[in-house]
């Protein structure tokens, strides 16, 4: 017959598996860029080759600042104007020429670089093949197996997450060397960080980039400052749009039912019903059969 | 690991350095574990969770002030996503009870897993709250004060859950063997799972 005391003693004895999620943990953490609302010191930006995710454009923005919700009044993304005063993830483009394609570099370039910022790109890689593109995503993002026949597929990019570099080394060998540029071959995961699909409809070029929202609470852009900005409402969650003379940029981020991915579209559609066509292309991305 | 080496820790982590988070979540990750898969009684949702935990404790880290103990402040997160996690299960156990409830417990012959099956149908008989209580006093050999801090409720409330969880234990404790000696079914509360149940 058990006593209490006895029980104590079961319930403390229990046999505990062993745990390790540490690696989960730290490439969910360095697969996407988290903003702090701390001081750093040092910051990481991680962009994919073709990133028009995290910072949108090139340009310099004056200070806005873009909360959208959804219908629960719950907000879903931060969007905030990029700094002049950091670096643009479009400068590793030339050295992504140094890594074969599903590798990844970290830059450090320490001049107009007051936050040392280092940029980690993953170099993508290229399909022209849907089937081939859809097959290598398998469930990492939602995406359908065929495509309406209204849209032709061009082109879909793959990056994987990559590693955590050694941000310390790399901005001691710019001091060291006279403060120039430093870089270096990062590690990456098998876990995709980011892909991209181009499609056209009619004499229109889309392209959906997808990101994981799970650590991203702000995205960083310039188009905040473009002539016309708005939100809309798709599947009961803002989108941010900005219009430009020759582009519609829109940023979404999906509800956790439909799989917490931000979604960046970059049309060259700025014709009036470029919003009704824009929803129609994320909700093909959310409603799968 | 002392006090001031973890604070040091927490510091360089507050201030944007990955490797120092990652020390941590190496430090700390099976003592959340611990906590998650006595709640919960399953290993992968134990392991989704500690994941979560440390996930929304790198988001948070501005939030933690360094008068607070770390690792209370981490247990914290982890409790609160194992009450979110128990609610989900609760309406899926609810709808699925009538279907469990007429399957026998199917313990297997290793003694480690009969241990461990008979314990959590122990602590799967208490309320959630109870149960953090008697896992964070007899697992994690918790004083009440520190427990008050994580479960946010006072000392003296806190002892006589205790107390009560302690009765109750040992009366289902009882009813178990009972049934058992009677070779009887009895309700066997399964390991249930958000998906693939």
């Amino acid at each position: 017959m058990s006593t209490v005391q006895t029980l104590e003693q079961q319930i403390a004895n229990i046999n505990m598996p062993e745990t390790d999620i540490h690696d989960k943990v730290m490439e969910s953490i360095s697969s996407t860029q988290l903003q702090k609302k701390h001081p750093v010191n040092t910051k990481l930006l991680i962009a994919a080759s073709i990133s028009i995710l995290l910072i949108l454009g090139s340009g310099f923005a004056s200070f806005q600042y873009i909360i959208l919700y959804n219908d629960k009044g719950e907000q879903t993304l931060n969007i905030q104007p990029y700094s002049s005063t950091e670096k643009s993830p479009d400068y590793p483009k030339q050295y992504l020429d140094l890594i074969a394609e599903g590798e990844a570099i970290a830059i450090y370039d320490p001049n107009n670089n007051d936050n040392k910022l280092i940029t980690v790109s993953s170099k993508a890689k290229t399909y022209n093949d849907w089937n081939t593109f859809i097959n290598d995503v398998e469930n990492s993002y939602p995406i359908p197996t065929t495509l309406p026949d209204s849209y032709t597929f061009i082109s879909g990019t793959i990056a994987y997450a990559a590693k955590f570099p050694d941000t310390d080394k790399l901005i001691q060998e710019s001091v060291d060397n006279g403060h120039i540029i430093t870089y270096e071959k990062v590690d990456t995961y098998d876990k995709i960080a980011h892909i991209t699909i181009t499609l056209t409809k009619q004499d229109h070029q889309y392209i959906v980039s997808m990101n994981e929202g799970q650590t991203t609470d702000t995205l960083f852009t310039d188009h905040i400052n473009s002539p016309k900005v708005q939100k809309i409402n798709i599947n009961g969650v803002e989108a941010f749009v900005a219009t430009k003379a020759s582009e519609t940029n829109v940023i979404w981020r999906s509800s956790k039912e439909d799989g917490d991915n931000i979604y960046s579209i970059s049309t060259t559609n700025t014709s009036s019903d470029v919003n009704e066509e824009i929803k129609a292309i994320l909700l093909m991305f959310i409603q799968l059969d | 690991m002392t006090d001031n080496q973890i604070n040091q820790l927490v510091t360089q982590a507050q201030q944007g350095e990955q490797h120092a988070f990652s020390n941590i979540v190496k430090l700390y990750q099976q003592k959340v574990f611990r906590y998650c898969y006595a709640m919960l009684a399953n290993q992968q949702d134990a392991e989704d969770l500690t994941q979560d935990t440390f996930i929304r404790a790198y988001k948070s880290l501005s939030h933690y002030s360094h008068e607070d103990n770390f690792v209370g402040w981490l247990l914290t997160i982890a409790h609160r996503l194992c009450l979110n996690k128990l609610k989900k299960n609760n309406r899926l156990y609810a709808l699925l009870q009538k279907l469990y409830l007429e399957q026998s417990p199917t313990y297997t012959d290793e003694p480690e897993s009969h241990h461990n099956d008979y314990i959590f149908t122990l602590l799967n008989s208490l309320k959630p709250k109870h149960r953090a209580v008697v896992i964070f006093k007899v697992i994690h050999g918790f004083s009440y004060e520190e427990m008050s801090r994580i479960l946010q409720d006072n000392p003296t409330k806190l002892r006589k859950q205790y107390e009560r969880a302690k009765k109750a234990l040992q009366k289902k404790s009882t009813t178990i063997e009972k049934i058992i000696e009677g070779g009887e079914a009895y309700e066997y509360r399964p390991n249930l799972r958000t998906t693939n149940s």
